[in-house]
């Protein structure tokens, strides 16, 4: 029943053939009032007790039938509220005869004996109405059967033709098992809430029409907001999905809504502490009237901890398989059939199977393909078999292959949940670890036979051998060494070599052990040790570990030394002292033919060619002829004479000097040999010693004689530089170069004359050759006696 | 009259020389000493028109000799006659004043050539 404020419905209850006009002039018919007509008491009664009716018209005896016969209370009250007249229902219902109730107070009836409360609403209602205002309330009675009955009442005032209030007119409907089914809806939903809420699951509904969204209490539970938070229509829905899915997310609905067909999908939404779900989604798209979708209704499951899960598991899956594949080990996983399971493929590589070989295939099989490369093909083909037979065994086995190489196998049984389902093997290439272990086991033993054979070498040796800890105590003295230091060598072992020794503190061998500890670098030192006026030479080989030290006394051979070198100066000095014995003589012969023999020739060729001027002009000319041919026979003579004498002594030297000699000396060079000499030269007189300059003289003619030899120069520079008390002389030629192997020669006596020669007035000799570019000699001297030669 | 200072220490050589100038040089008076004192003796007793001097002396260097006859008489010409067939000799004796080198064993008509030129106070036509 709608509230009467206005009237929108009226019932009109008619006999056959009663006419319309006489229904006008009972009520004024208005525009946008319904009216629906009952042709009989059985439809007026049907539609009276389904649909609601503002006003039911009818006459008077027809109407009261009508009422009587409908299961609606009906009650005409005084505007006091006292019952002047009901229809049949209500007696029905409580069992009360008409005259118990009529001409009583309504709120007086024992229907409401139970509660002053609904009294008192009863009264209330009924006083609004007799006040103009209609008025509806749901109460609980109590029949005289003692069953509680819930009536759907309402009031409303009933007025006379000028419009004053006269009665109130009552009526109410047993909407008991209603509102019992509407309790038991009400439970059935707080069940249904409950189930959402404890599987996760809301359900919603949106009406595409109005575009309203309805949530239930679990959707937005799993929202993560409340109810004022929600803009209740499809954009309100929206803004809750996650971007990534929305896309998706409104073209499923789309889809379903074109469609009109039922869907499912899964999208994650954002909550506002930024949390995000997922959720399956069902939903069904219900048509109107036109088929076109007018209502989505479905359910949303929060399957995000599966989803989470989801993700767990193949991110696991994903890494495990990287991880298989990125491993360096072959792997291989076999069920308990002896099957493969899995592999990787650094296992096929290993094994140089095939790449098509994968799960499915039997080990046993694949044993027998690569038997062949083992150097125990039965032993490994058992080895495989026994494995697979003994599902608890656990082994470790190297496999060593014909072509050398060693892998190792782990193999394991496979677990889950404490039941073996199958066996792991995980193969390893080991071949450089397996060479490396060898060669170091070999290397050990080299080392440990080495160790051995040097002990007895140091013990055999004659040379002292010493190890020394950081701690300067002995940790190896060998027999020789103990001798040499006198003292039992065993004893020594563990004392302090400056508690021992201590004259040895401050020495230099002293000083060279701290020195070689200290850099860490070999020293070798060869020195005289006051304390037992003895020479010793030590080798000191450091090590973090301390310090090893062979000695040897040196003592004879540095005295052997020393007379050698004695012997070598003696040697030189009389060499030197022949060769100024030979230069003298050869300047007494030089004198001779120069004064003697040059001077009788001189006088000779005068003489002949006075004795040829004496001869008549009649004489025979076979005298001139032989006075002629004596003439060239003198001129001969005195030309070897001069030679003679120059080759033998250089006279220009002391007379005119070493610059003098060593130009003339360069151009008879070059008359001879056809080799261009530049000089630079001092113009001048040059401040040597007529020693030093006759050795520098010697020394450029045995040079010019080398380059002559053996250069094949085109030209030879000779330099002379005298600064101070020093001069240097270079000969440089730009032949083939003198090689190392010429110069260190003892046979190359050319260069060794130099260096005799350098040495005896106390100079150097640089020689150097250069392939291809020449060879330079360069000899620096002390000037010696400061007179000018 | 032409004076000649002829100094060598070989009477051969001497000898040899006055024989080539007694043809070469018109009235020749010739004076000899054997070694460098003599000839300063001899140079500082009387006046000469020409010198003939040896470069080996027994007493002193020759170019030292040559030297001091050019210190003590500038205007006296030096003829150096020579065993040494060196040029550096050659050159030592230009330096040192000589009128003109002959290396000995030279022609005759080279050393009277020398002596006549340095009589002149013209350079040789032979050297």
């Amino acid at each position: 029943m709608k509230p009467s404020s206005s009237v929108h419905r009226v019932l009109f209850i008619e006999e056959e053939g009663l006419s319309q006009p006489r229904l006008s002039g009972i009520l004024d018919l208005s525009p946008g009032t319904e009216y629906v007509r009952a042709g009989s008491l059985r439809e007026a009664r049907r539609l009276l007790e389904s649909e609601s009716f503002d006003v039911v018209v009818a006459d008077e005896s027809r109407l009261r039938q009508v009422i009587d016969s409908i299961f609606t209370f009906v009650g005409l009250f005084s505007v006091g509220g006292v019952v002047l007249d009901v229809n049949q229902a209500p007696l029905t219902a409580s069992g009360l005869r008409r005259e118990q109730i009529v001409g009583h107070r309504f709120i007086d009836m024992p229907w409401f004996a139970h509660s002053a409360t609904e009294r008192t609403r009863i009264g209330e209602a009924i006083a609004s109405a007799a006040n103009g205002a209609p008025a509806r309330l749901e109460t609980w009675i109590t029949t005289t059967k003692g069953l509680q009955m819930c009536v759907d009442a309402a009031f409303a005032p009933l007025r006379d033709q000028n419009n004053v209030i006269t009665h109130v007119i009552g009526s109410g409907v047993d909407i008991t098992s209603r509102k019992q089914a509407e309790n038991a809806l009400a439970g059935s939903q707080a069940r249904l809430a409950e189930a959402q809420r404890v599987a996760h699951v809301g359900s919603w509904e949106w009406n595409v029409a109005d575009n309203r969204v309805v949530w239930s209490d679990e959707l937005f539970n799993i929202y993560g907001i409340d109810h004022a938070q929600f803009v209740a229509n499809y954009e309100g829905f929206l803004l809750r999905v996650h971007p990534d899915d929305l896309d998706h997310t409104v073209a499923v609905i789309r889809r379903a809504v074109e469609e009109v067909t039922p869907f499912i999908y899964d999208h994650r939404i954002r909550r506002p502490d930024g949390s995000v779900r997922m959720l399956h989604t069902r939903g069904e798209v219900l048509p109107g009237r036109d088929g076109k979708a007018a209502r989505l209704v479905g359910s949303c499951w929060d399957v995000t901890d599966r989803w989470l899960a989801t993700q767990t598991l193949e991110h696991t899956v994903s890494t495990l398989t990287a991880t298989l594949e990125a491993t360096a080990d072959g792997v291989l996983v076999g069920d308990r059939d002896a099957k493969v399971a899995v592999l990787n493929q650094r296992f096929l590589a290993l094994w140089r199977l095939p790449s098509d070989v994968g799960p499915g295939t039997d080990i046993r099989h694949l044993a027998d393909i690569v038997r062949d490369q083992l150097t125990d093909p039965d032993g490994f083909v058992a080895r495989v078999a026994q494995l697979y037979g003994d599902p608890e065994m656990e082994a470790h086995d190297i496999l060593h292959f014909k072509d050398g190489r060693v892998y190792e196998r782990y193999s394991v049984p496979q677990r889950m949940g404490g039941d073996i389902c199958g066996r792991v093997c995980s193969f390893r290439d080991v071949t450089q670890r397996e060479q490396l272990l060898q060669s170091l086991e070999a290397r050990r033993a080299e080392a440990e036979s080495a160790r051995r054979q040097y002990e007895t070498i140091l013990e055999r040796v004659s040379d002292g051998f010493t190890a020394l800890d950081l701690s300067w105590r002995y940790t190896y003295v060998n027999s020789g060494g103990g001798r040499m230091l006198g003292r039992n060598a065993k004893d020594l072992i563990g004392k302090h070599i400056w508690t021992e020794f201590p004259e040895g503190r401050g020495q230099k061998f002293h000083l060279a052990y701290e020195r070689a500890m200290e850099e860490q670098r070999p020293l070798q030192i060869r020195e005289y040790y006051p304390p037992w006026n003895r020479w010793f030479e030590n080798r000191i080989y450091p090590s973090p570990e301390g310090l090893s030290i062979f000695f040897t006394d040196v003592s004879q051979q540095v005295e052997a030394q020393e007379e050698l070198r004695a012997s070598n100066e003696q040697l030189r000095a009389l060499a030197a002292r022949l060769d100024a014995i030979r230069e003298e003589e050869r300047r007494g012969i030089a004198r001779e033919i120069h004064d003697q023999i040059g001077q009788a020739l001189t006088a000779l060729k005068l003489d002949v060619g006075w004795l040829r001027g004496q001869l008549p002009a009649g004489a025979a000319a076979a005298v001139d002829e032989r006075a002629r041919s004596m003439e060239t026979l003198v001129d001969q003579i005195i030309e070897t004479a001069r030679r003679v004498s120059a080759s033998l002594r250089p006279v220009i030297l002391e007379d005119l000097g070493l610059a003098a000699a060593i130009r003339s000396q360069a151009r008879d060079f070059e008359q001879r040999t056809g080799v261009a000499c530049d000089l630079d030269l001092p113009s001048d007189g040059v401040p040597i010693a007529p020693a030093v300059a006759l050795s520098m003289y010697r020394i450029v003619q045995e040079a010019l004689t080398n380059v002559a030899r053996h250069a094949r120069a085109r030209q030879v520079q000779i330099g002379l530089t005298v600064g101070g008390d020093t001069a240097v002389l270079t000969v440089a030629d730009d032949g083939r170069g003198v090689t190392a192997e010429e110069l260190g020669r003892s046979t190359s006596l050319g260069i060794v004359g130099i260096r005799e020669r350098a040495l005896a007035i106390g100079g150097e000799v640089t020689i150097t050759g250069l392939p291809g570019r020449g060879t330079t000699l360069s000899v620096r001297v002390p000037t010696g006696a400061a007179r000018t030669t | 009259m032409t004076r000649i200072l002829l100094v060598d220490d070989s009477d051969d050589v001497r000898r040899s020389v006055r024989a080539v100038l007694a043809g070469a040089v018109p009235d020749p008076a010739i004076g000899e000493a054997a070694d460098a004192a003599g000839a300063l003796a001899l140079l500082a007793q009387q006046r000469w028109d020409v010198v003939v001097l040896d470069l080996s002396l027994p007493d002193r260097s020759g170019l030292e000799t040559l030297r001091d006859i050019r210190r003590l008489q500038p205007a006296l010409p030096v003829v150096v006659m020579s065993f040494h067939g060196e040029v550096e000799y050659a050159a030592a004796a230009r330096a040192a004043g000589a009128a003109s080198y002959i290396a000995k064993g030279s022609p005759a008509g080279v050393i009277a050539d020398a002596i006549t030129s340095a009589l002149s106070g013209t350079a040789p036509a032979r050297s």
